[in-house]
């Protein structure tokens, strides 16, 4: 019996004694006693990652952008990404809160003596690096292995993905809108290196930068066999001057989204396997003969 | 400075929008190209409307200029005074957030929202650049007092400018398209709008000159005006009424392009003096150089990337306006 | 038969919200000759000028040469009477050649702008008024007496047969004025009719009428000999001033 309680004690003490030490974005290193059981995101990205985690019910609050999976439309809302509502956000009780390196809330939490950590995932490689700090924190058991295990099944799902990509659409050429106002995504954005990697060639080389704003006239010129519209605004392309003779226009191989899928694709996050799920079934749609 | 006749000038301005129009189909996504070939289609159908849009939006702003400079009798007034930017600006961020909220039936949407999406980005800005002066027009209450008229039309700016802020706060994925806007573009400039700019402006500028002897009277005051026979409130009407117009097709069309309707009347100052009837025709078409060079540089300095125009016009009109501020100074301080 | 009168007003006034800067005022300006309106601060001189030139909402009656003022179309009544405000303000950029042909505006058709015929007349002003060697110049450039007399060359330019001139030699040194009389002179002889607002008492004087005003109303309305005009001015001056003759001429003098 004596050494029931004995084992017991220094079970619990073992458990308590497990703290994650981890790194954000700003390169400050964040200790965790325990696993933190309230959770506020300030970043839809974030939000999708703890919840493909298996983490969601540990959700209290997130912010008014996050809008996956369905129960987090459910939770409180903060606002937007530079107005939070801070005292909505304290009330909460929240054992971490995961934001943007770039939210200007950051000083405010800590000074109130709130756990703060900064990520904000840009490229493929930040996103498999996020869902490691973040499986980390969570403390969940064999955390690396849970967190490498998503990151391969959004793999296979870009696999996938790009094994419906018919054969006439390898390496065809595409061009893809960021914004209306001529905003293009190119190679170094994150969208595009999902096209990257469906096999898909940008118009928009690395070199121009990630978003750069583009002469129409170099559109028509580089005459895309195909046009993504990353945004929901597809505003009557063909009657853009010059622009009806372009390829993709004139075989209507134009791929729009409407808003809720349209954040898929913007949205640097977990759900990139859905995104290039989204684009090869529009590729295929507009491929097929 | 010496003074050039008119004639003179307005052949010399013209002058130089033909070579700035040359240069503007010399110029794209591959920077500048010396000969060009009239059969490709690039030309024709991108860079000729784009140039020539271009050149009468800059006319148009100009003409709108020297007009709101001689009614108010103000060397710094612009075409935007009587709130008409923040208006369009406020039609525009409705359209783009209706274009987000809209579902995807558009039977669903409510009539007032199927109108806005017919009408489309350009036909918002016109509207609401309308709508800003009607109203700036019922805050003061008519037209008889330009002190009123200024503090009215400052008024609708902020209040219009902080509902546009509101919009784009609610609808974030807004802003990119709104900054486009509100830096000017004239990239997707088609010949529709070129035809539709060009009838705005030769009807504009008829009905100023017809009345332009108004401001040639008011440069004296108010009350030797009206004593030269000048019958100030209903011709102020008119030309106010054409001044919104004219800024209004020019906003609409490339969104808001700074200081060239500022600018221009005042380089056309520096070297005429005159008739004011002369004064706003040169004014139009120095804002047309003005605007046309600018569109070449946009695109030409780094193509195949393009700067917003505005940010062009911005630096390039204060620019002038700080040297004009300096030298006058200089002169000032030497006398 | 020409008219006696150039102006006549009946029961003119003129209210400014709830106050009567002019009340009731019955006048008849004699045609050919100078009229000079005096009276003390705030007595509603410019007031009287203005609602007579037409720049006012009234009531009462108003004819310019047997005319009623109001019914005439505004350029016709331009060209019949000429105005100088007081304190005119030009931009300053404007040169004296542009500002003596502004005053043919109301003989142009907007088409066309200024002919030939607009141009003799803005030299023949110039000429008058010792204008031409500073016709080129800035209206920023001229001193004071200049400014005036180019901006009275506006006026004349009109060659409107009335001429209404407000305080039009307020900041002018002595041989200004005495160049400005002079011209009112010729103007009379070549019959226009000339009314000015003048505060200096003693050039007043030298009119061939004088309308005295107090208060919103016109007290008498007299030839400069006349000893009741000489009266009234003490009482409406409240005896501070006293009138001497001097040299043919009448000098008002403060005690």
């Amino acid at each position: 019996m004596a050494r029931l309680a004995l084992f017991i004690c220094m079970g619990l003490w073992f458990h308590a004694a497990v703290a994650v030490t981890v790194t954000d974005d700003r390169q400050v290193a964040v200790t965790f006693t325990q696993a933190p059981k309230r959770i506020v995101t300030l970043l839809p990205s974030l939000a999708e990652t703890v919840c493909v985690l298996g983490a969601c019910e540990r959700l209290v609050g997130t912010d008014k952008h996050a809008n996956w999976p369905a129960s987090v439309k459910a939770l409180p809302k903060l606002g937007g990404l530079d107005d939070t509502q801070l005292e909505a956000l304290v009330r909460l009780k929240p054992d971490v809160v995961l934001l943007a390196k770039s939210a200007r809330i950051i000083a405010r939490l800590e000074a109130l003596g709130i756990p703060v950590l900064a990520l904000e995932p840009q490229t493929h490689a930040d996103v498999h690096r996020v869902l490691q700090t973040v499986a980390a924190v969570l403390q969940l058991p064999n955390a690396q292995d849970q967190a490498d295990a998503v990151w391969q099944n959004i793999q296979r799902q870009v696999s996938q993905a790009k094994t419906n990509i018919p054969v006439q659409a390898f390496n065809a050429t595409v061009y893809l809108e960021a914004s209306t106002g001529g905003y293009a995504a190119g190679e170094a954005s994150f969208i595009g290196e999902i096209m990257r990697q469906l096999g898909l060639k940008n118009i928009v080389t690395s070199s121009m930068g990630a978003f750069p704003k583009l002469n129409p006239e170099f559109v028509v010129r580089a005459n895309p066999q195909l046009i993504v519209l990353a945004q929901p605004m597809v505003t009557h392309l063909s009657q853009r001057p010059g622009w009806s003779t372009i390829a993709a226009i004139k075989n209507k191989r134009v791929c729009a989204f409407p808003s809720a899928q349209a954040d898929i694709l913007v949205r640097p996050g977990p759900r990139l396997g859905e995104a290039a799920q989204l684009i090869s079934d529009c590729v295929l749609r507009s491929f097929a003969p | 400075m010496k003074k050039i006749p008119s004639v003179q000038f307005a052949a010399c301005l013209v002058a130089l929008s033909l070579i700035a129009m040359g240069l503007g189909l010399m110029t794209g996504s591959l920077g500048w190209e010396w000969g060009v070939s009239w059969s490709d289609p690039i030309v024709q159908d991108i860079r000729l409307p784009r140039t020539l849009g271009a050149w009468l939006a800059g006319a148009l702003l100009g003409l709108a200029g020297a007009l709101a400079q001689g009614l108010f009798r103000n060397p710094l007034a612009d075409p935007y005074l009587l709130g008409s930017a923040s208006g369009a600006s406020l039609g525009v961020a409705v359209a783009l957030s209706l274009g987000l909220w809209g579902s995807a039936s558009f039977a669903d949407m409510s009539e007032a929202m199927q109108w806005a999406m017919r009408l489309g980005l350009t036909g918002m800005a016109f509207v609401g650049a309308w709508a800003a002066v009607l109203l700036t027009l019922l805050l003061a209450k008519g037209v008889e007092h330009t002190l009123r008229l200024l503090l009215a039309g400052v008024v609708v700016g902020v209040v219009l400018g902080a509902l546009t802020s509101l919009l784009t706060l609610v609808f974030p994925q807004t802003l990119p398209a709104m900054q486009s806007f509100l830096l000017g573009n004239t990239s997707m400039l088609s010949g529709q709008a070129c035809v539709l700019m060009a009838i705005v402006l030769l009807s504009s500028a008829g009905l100023s000159w017809i009345f332009s002897p108004l401001l040639d009277g008011l440069r004296l005051g108010e009350s030797t005006a009206h004593s030269l026979g000048l019958r100030v409130l209903p011709l102020r009407i008119v030309l106010l009424a054409v001044m919104g117009l004219a800024t209004a097709t020019a906003v609409a069309q490339t969104g808001l392009i700074a200081f060239v309707g500022l600018v221009a009347p005042h380089l056309v100052r520096a070297r005429f003096t005159g008739r004011s009837a002369s004064l706003l025709v040169l004014s139009a078409l120095m804002g047309g150089v003005l605007l046309t060079t600018a569109d070449v540089l946009a695109r030409g300095l780094w193509a195949p990337q393009e700067l917003p125009v505005g940010v062009l016009t911005g630096i390039l009109g204060g620019g002038y306006l700080l040297w004009r501020i300096h030298s006058s100074q200089m002169a000032g301080s030497s006398a | 038969m020409k008219p006696a009168y150039a102006l006549t007003a009946q029961k003119l006034t003129v209210q400014r919200g709830s106050l009567s800067v002019l009340c009731e005022v019955d006048l008849s300006i004699h045609a050919t000759q100078w009229t000079c309106v005096v009276g003390p601060n705030g007595a509603g001189k410019t007031t009287l000028l203005k609602a007579m030139a037409g720049l006012l909402p009234s009531t009462g009656e108003l004819h310019v040469q047997d005319q009623d003022l109001r019914m005439l179309a505004a350029k016709d009544r331009a060209k019949m009477i000429a105005w100088l405000g007081q304190q005119e303000q030009g931009s300053d950029d404007l040169s004296v050649n542009d500002v003596v042909m502004l005053g043919r505006l109301p003989h142009q058709s907007s088409w066309v702008g200024a002919d030939a015929q607009d141009v003799a007349q803005a030299q023949t002003w110039l000429a008058l008024l010792q204008l031409m060697p500073l016709k080129e110049k800035s209206l920023a450039q001229l001193s004071a007496g200049e400014r005036q007399r180019a901006l009275l060359g506006r006026a004349l330019a009109v060659q409107a047969p009335i001429l209404l001139m407000d305080e039009p030699i307020a900041n002018v040194d002595l041989p200004n004025q005495s160049d400005w009389l002079q011209t009112v002179q010729q103007l009379t002889q070549q019959n226009t009719t000339v009314v000015s607002v003048l505060h200096d008492l003693n050039l007043a004087m030298r009119a061939d009428h004088v309308v005295l005003m107090h208060q919103g109303r016109v007290v008498i309305h007299a030839k400069p000999d006349d000893p009741l005009l000489h009266k009234a001015l003490m009482e409406v001056f409240a005896h501070r001033i006293k009138i001497h003759r001097v040299a043919d001429q009448w000098v008002v003098l403060p005690i």
